[in-house]
């Protein structure tokens, strides 16, 4: 059973498709940052949003890693929509991409 | 002391998690278990109150086990761990170690258009290791 709570207050996405979220530098080992996107209106969840193909800043679980400073910015994607080539070489002990996205 | 129970009055044995002021009780995360329990427990996140008590009554005896994860907003995580005993009740006194933050600047990829939808974006922590702290299944 996976301990998680909501950091941060809620961002949204601006017309550039690009957003800001921050976060409280917490614990970082064997830790991961999720980030999930709902839609406002209707509640409907739209699901993990993960960064694509930034393996450095991802952990083997797909999540975002814990750090003090990220990139200048960082292309997201939707969970689910990455291409198998994204998976990183630890595929064999990573769990299929469905079951992680719903991590 | 306003007080939040999970079990509404204080029950004979208990744990109170005391905030300090400044720490909004309705944002404080408390993820807690009590001896050989398998899943453990979660506040309710109440605003207004100083402290939130915990039972770790079983029978007519306190457990001998009892296991927390605290968090605000702000703040550092603050672990407890520590056997309560029958004779008195145990105050943990949650200390905001301020946490330094930082900010994730995103963009989707041209496929996404979630700019487009009235799209909220929430982050939330996982913290893979107090699965192993708070001896969860």
């Amino acid at each position: 059973m996976v301990v998680r709570f909501a950091i941060g207050d809620p961002a949204s996405v601006d017309a550039g498709e690009r957003f800001h979220i921050t976060v409280p530098v917490l614990r970082e080992s064997d830790a991961e940052i999720q980030i999930r996107a709902t839609d406002r209106t209707s509640g409907q969840e739209y699901g993990l949003i993960v960064p694509a193909g930034a393996s450095d800043l991802t952990t083997h679980l797909g999540g975002l890693k814990i750090a003090t400073s990220y990139p200048e910015e960082i292309v997201f994607m939707r969970c689910g929509n990455q291409e198998r080539t994204l998976i990183d070489r630890q595929a064999l002990i990573t769990p299929p991409l469905d079951d992680r996205c719903e991590r | 002391m306003l007080a939040a129970g999970v079990m509404g009055q204080n029950p004979p044995h208990y744990v109170s998690i005391h905030l300090p002021g400044g720490v909004p009780s309705e944002k404080v995360y408390i993820r807690y278990i009590l001896e050989s329990e398998e899943l453990g427990g979660a506040v309710t996140p109440r605003p207004g109150i100083t402290d939130y008590v915990i039972s770790t009554t079983r029978g007519e005896h306190a457990v001998a086990l009892f296991k927390a994860l605290v968090y605000a907003p702000g703040c550092a995580i603050q672990t407890v761990d520590l056997m309560p005993s029958d004779q008195a009740n145990t105050r943990v006194d949650f200390t905001c170690e301020p946490a330094s933050s930082a900010t994730i600047t995103g963009r989707f990829g041209q496929p996404e258009r979630m700019g487009e939808h009235n799209v909220r974006l929430q982050a939330f922590y996982v913290a893979r290791w107090a699965q192993t702290f708070l001896g969860l299944g």
